[in-house]
């Protein structure tokens, strides 16, 4: 006999019947209400309770991809000199936005721009192929300017740091690039003892006139000799400005 | 009255009772229709437990909406007293929240929920021991008149003669009986809410129903 028979058999249906007539009391609306608010207060707060003991993981995790996150954008960061580098070989580069430091260093690019030129010949004549062009261009910029002396302290600093800069990337360069040297490089000259002069003493003891002397040189057609003159009027007038 | 009680109960957004039950319970919200068929489908362990842990107020309305009548009929039948019965029913409930973090639906709710009901009757019964004395029968058929009697129909007097036969039985046969009928619990869920062994349960609840046929079966046979 199956449990639901013997349930069965404990169940008169007249009686039953006869039951759910007799009992149709239901609770009144008051004491529903009473029960529910007292369920509601002693319900637990949802938002607690996730947060607590369901998304303890979903915390850590975003902890930890936030700090990963800060960590690579730190690294990321390029540094100063760098950033330098990058717009000298990127010469067609889209400006970025003009942050302070930025424009300080852009600035301070502009001082040097004859010096770079004068690295560029002097890749030139390393790598044996004619640098015209920028040569040219800082030639017709430096014909146009006029001379002036930055007075800020800070911005010889900045022009100070580039130039060791240049110095060292110029170190770099011709290390890499292994051709057979043609000519004595730059560095070779620099280390030379006596280095040749093509601008008499009474031109150099002024920097405008030094400057002068150094355009001469460069319309003569002598511009190796033009560059050696115009790194040694930066080196003596750091100050010096070309516009 | 029942349309009433009906509007005080549904809320915006909560859930509607039971598809068996809207005669007495309708007026759901119907946006909130779907998750109140889903809530309707729901086990209530499953929304005794969504209850406990999330706090979802919906779950627990379902719930109660599902249980509160045959609990407060189980309470007023063994009490007999309205006011008794409405006291009791909301320290049964009143229980069921404060214990909702341990519990555990190791058995079927209504087993879990009658328990409750049980031990507060039981624990009322100790509290004042001259409860079948001191309650107030409120037996609306001793109210009526014998005029009334007369003109009752036949049903009405089966209903009256139940009534009688179940305010008569020993408790533990009532229980028995009250639990079967109004809780809808098998012979070893009476077992475990009334920590009797089964076969006591099943002597009880065939002497109850013994009773209670001859009640209905002399009523009819006497008119």
């Amino acid at each position: 006999m199956s449990e639901q028979t013997r349930h069965d058999e404990l169940r008169d249906p007249r009686v039953s019947e006869v039951y759910r007539e007799l009992s149709n009391e239901e609770t009144s609306a008051k004491l529903d209400r009473n029960i529910l608010d007292m369920a509601e207060a002693g319900a637990p707060s949802r938002s607690l309770t996730r947060l607590l003991a369901v998304k303890p993981l979903a915390w850590a995790a975003t902890v930890l991809l936030t700090v990963t996150l800060v960590v690579h954008l730190q690294q990321e960061t390029p540094h100063p000199e760098a950033l330098l580098y990058e717009e000298d070989v990127m010469t067609d580069a889209v400006p970025l936005p003009a942050a302070p430091e930025r424009a300080i260093k852009r600035e301070a690019q502009q001082v040097v721009a004859p010096a770079s030129s004068d690295r560029q010949d002097d890749v030139a004549a390393d790598t044996g192929t004619p640098t015209p062009a920028a040569a040219r261009d800082a030639d017709a910029d430096a014909a146009r300017a006029v001379q002036s002396f930055a007075p800020a302290a800070e911005t010889r600093a900045k022009m100070q740091e580039v130039e060791a800069f240049v110095a060292e990337r110029e170190r770099s360069i011709s290390s890499v690039t292994e051709t057979p040297e043609p000519t004595v490089s730059i560095q070779g000259r620099r280390s030379a003892a006596p280095e040749p002069r093509y601008c008499s003493e009474a031109e150099t003891a002024d920097a405008s006139s030094w400057y002068r002397c150094i355009l001469k040189l460069t319309e003569d057609g002598k511009l190796d000799e033009a560059a050696a003159e115009r790194t040694k009027l930066f080196s003596a007038f750091p100050d010096f400005e070309v516009r | 009255m029942v349309s009433g009680r009906s509007e005080t109960l549904v809320r915006p957004g909560a859930g509607c009772a039971e598809p068996g039950r809207s005669a007495r319970v309708a007026l759901c919200n119907a946006a909130a229709l779907p998750y109140a068929q889903h809530m309707a489908r729901t086990k209530d362990s499953a929304l005794m437990l969504r209850y406990a842990q999330d706090g979802d107020m919906d779950a627990f309305e379902t719930l109660y909406r599902r249980h509160k009548d045959p609990v407060f009929r189980y309470l007023k039948r063994h009490c007999r007293h309205e006011e008794t019965a409405e006291d009791l029913f909301q320290e049964v409930w009143g229980k069921l929240i404060r214990s909702r973090a341990s519990y555990r639906p190791t058995a079927k709710f209504t087993t879990f929920l009658y328990r409750v009901a049980h031990n507060c009757f039981i624990d009322h019964v100790r509290r004042n021991k001259r409860h079948e004395g001191a309650v107030e029968f409120q037996d609306e058929w001793h109210d009526a008149g014998q005029a009334t009697l007369d003109q009752e129909t036949e049903r009405s007097l089966a209903r009256r003669r139940l009534d009688i036969a179940l305010r008569d039985l020993p408790d533990e046969q009532r229980d028995a009986f009250l639990l079967h009928e109004e809780g809808g619990l098998t012979l070893d869920q009476i077992a475990s809410v009334t920590n009797s062994k089964r076969e006591a349960v099943k002597s009880r609840l065939r002497y109850a129903m013994q009773k209670l046929k001859v009640a209905v079966g002399d009523e009819e046979s006497a008119i």
